[in-house]
């Protein structure tokens, strides 16, 4: 029987694990309960606890392709289009219900590129990875478990190659071959949701050739495994989550979080090796994560639907409503936000079956959906902060409105419509802050344009893929040219 | 005492849904408290399924439904037909 958890029970699993992290330079003996990082914990809860929802479990969860039995479909491979486009869809509602980044959706890239990638260097190899890979797949699904998926370098001088490096360790590699694993050193960057992961899936971050061989391996681990440690990134206003009080928060129930993780050498036992030096795979496993990767970006959807939401109540509390201008700003926040949704949902329609049996997205239009991500972002929050106005960044603090001596100032003076509390305007302009500009815009914002890849590489893989020899004959066929010319 | 129809619940993911999905089957269930009760879709109980989408796209995964009745609803108007429906046919049956 599967033990697909409820958000207590993940919580409790994450309490047993023996993390190494730091933060502000100093160990966090309990990372669950550490106020900074605890709505990102709550994030993920909430994709164990949607999967209990019967509103929701039609697309929280689906049937495993090894065991048949019902499972949280961040465990899943996809075994058809409408699998792709359930993903899509989970991820817009979760974006939606959460306004942040929910973490999950990175190991579940990354299991279904390696369910293709290890079968394919099976085929050319006579190797035993997709066995192996799936066996561990297998154990994930059985346990629910969330896994990190880890694929970016430091990568040191940009202009060199991996074996290159003034430090080796500037691309994760191995140091030792052992009769039982490797014993393998390096870091990963910018990792989300690393401490309330379960287990972390480490892939190559760039193509690579022969000289670079070392450097081309992929596995999986405990989170806890020895020699991995955890520093976790700054966030631009995550100290206020150790004020008093909750309403500078913006959004007091979920969040995020990225860390840097360091893997001081540490031993992979050979069963949890997926590649090990077919430096030819690299590049494959690289662009199959990066394109299902970009089509998680829906999620980005979600949270415009709750920015969308807090503007337009913004604009009614502020009794700018019925303006022209506002409602049609609000009109193209909507516009942009739904064109997000429509590249991550064709991607996964126009979707196609692999020799493995995984079902892949569209390329091209999982890159041209990420590209639309990398600015569409952007401008719905230019608009949000239009409508809400300056008073969003000069607004004082929830202590002065609870103040006894200029509470009854703030109370006065940030009132607009006279039938909305001044407590509840505040509450909304915060909420806005914290997408646009605060803690959530590490994940709206700044993700958006370097997740899954800054906005060049998909710029170069759209390059590649479109047909232009085919349009341009079409071209010259209309107007009279011949082809040759 | 009547007995209660046993309907098997089914929802869709609930993506996009355009209408308080909840709310309209609470609604339903009060109204038709006395003629109806909602169980789990796979319960082997379940006379029929209702099909609750939030949006037309009806996207929610039937296949294991296969072999039962199924009624659809994708909005608040059809809910309410529906309720209006269930209450003529099950009270006709009383």
């Amino acid at each position: 029987m599967v033990k697909l958890m409820n958000a207590k029970q993940y919580e409790a699993s994450l309490r047993k694990l023996k993390l190494n992290v730091y933060m502000f330079g100093k160990k966090v003996e309990n990372p669950v309960d550490e106020p900074i990082i605890r709505p990102s914990m709550n994030a993920v809860a909430a994709t164990y606890e949607f999967a209990h929802k019967p509103e929701y479990e039609d697309l929280m969860t689906a049937k495993s392709h090894i065991t048949g039995k019902k499972i949280n479909r961040f465990t899943h491979i996809h075994q058809s289009t409408e699998d792709l486009v359930k993903k899509t869809k989970m991820g817009r509602l979760l974006g939606s219900l959460t306004g942040c980044c929910f973490q999950r959706c990175v190991g579940m890239d990354a299991m279904n590129a390696l369910s293709m990638t290890t079968y394919d260097i099976d085929q050319k190899y006579g190797t035993e990875y997709n066995k192996r890979f799936l066996k561990y797949l297998e154990y994930v699904q059985e346990n629910d478990l969330t896994c990190d998926g880890a694929m970016t370098d430091p990568k040191g001088d940009r202009s060199k190659a991996p074996h290159q490096q003034f430090d080796p360790d500037m691309f994760m590699h191995v140091v030792e071959e052992r009769p039982d694993g490797i014993v393998i050193r390096g870091a990963k960057c910018h990792q989300t949701g690393a401490v309330n992961s379960h287990e972390i899936i480490v892939m190559p971050t760039i193509s690579m050739r022969e000289e670079d061989k070392d450097y081309a391996i992929s596995f999986a681990l405990p989170s806890d495994a020895e020699g991995i440690i955890y520093i976790i990134g700054r966030q631009s206003c995550d100290t206020r989550k150790l004020g008093k009080g909750m309403i500078d928060r913006g959004n007091q129930i979920y969040g995020g979080h990225e860390a840097l993780v360091v893997f001081d050498n540490v031993f992979v036992p050979w069963e949890r090796v997926f590649m090990y030096k077919e430096w030819d795979f690299a590049g494959q496993l690289v662009e199959q994560f990066a394109s299902y990767h970009r089509q998680s970006y829906a999620c980005k959807a979600g949270v415009g639907d709750v920015l969308i939401g807090a503007t337009q109540c913004v604009a009614e509390y502020n009794g700018a409503n019925k303006a022209s201008h506002v409602k049609d700003k609000i009109i193209e926040m909507n516009h942009l936000n739904e064109t997000l949704f429509c590249g991550s949902v064709a991607c996964a329609a126009e979707g196609h079956r692999e020799s493995s049996g995984t079902y892949y997205v569209n390329t091209l239009l999982a890159n041209v959906c990420k590209q639309n991500v990398t600015r569409f972002p952007y401008e719905i929050a230019r608009l949000a902060q239009d409508i809400a106005g300056g008073i969003m960044v000069t607004l004082p603090s929830e202590e002065d409105l609870r103040s006894p001596e200029v509470g009854k100032w703030v109370e006065k003076y940030f009132k607009a419509n006279p039938d909305v509390p001044t407590e509840t305007r505040m509450r909304m302009l915060r909420l806005i802050e914290n997408i646009t500009m605060g803690t959530a815009a590490v994940g709206y914002l700044t993700e958006s344009m370097h997740g899954a890849g800054s906005p060049q590489a998909q710029r170069i893989m759209i390059a590649r893929q479109v047909n232009m020899d085919e349009k341009k004959r079409v071209a010259k066929k209309l107007c009279g040219v011949s082809e040759d010319d | 005492m009547t007995k209660k129809k046993k309907i098997g619940l089914k929802y869709c993911g609930g993506c996009r849904a355009q209408y308080n999905r909840v709310a309209v089957v609470k609604q339903a269930q009060q109204t038709l408290k006395d003629l109806v009760e909602f169980i789990s879709p796979e319960s082997e109980e379940a006379e029929c399924i209702l099909v609750v989408s939030g949006c037309k796209t009806a996207c929610a995964d039937i296949t294991p439904f296969a072999k039962r009745p199924i009624c659809f609803i994708a909005g608040e108007e059809d809910a309410q037909v529906w309720v209006e429906e269930m209450q003529q046919t099950l009270s006709e049956g009383t």
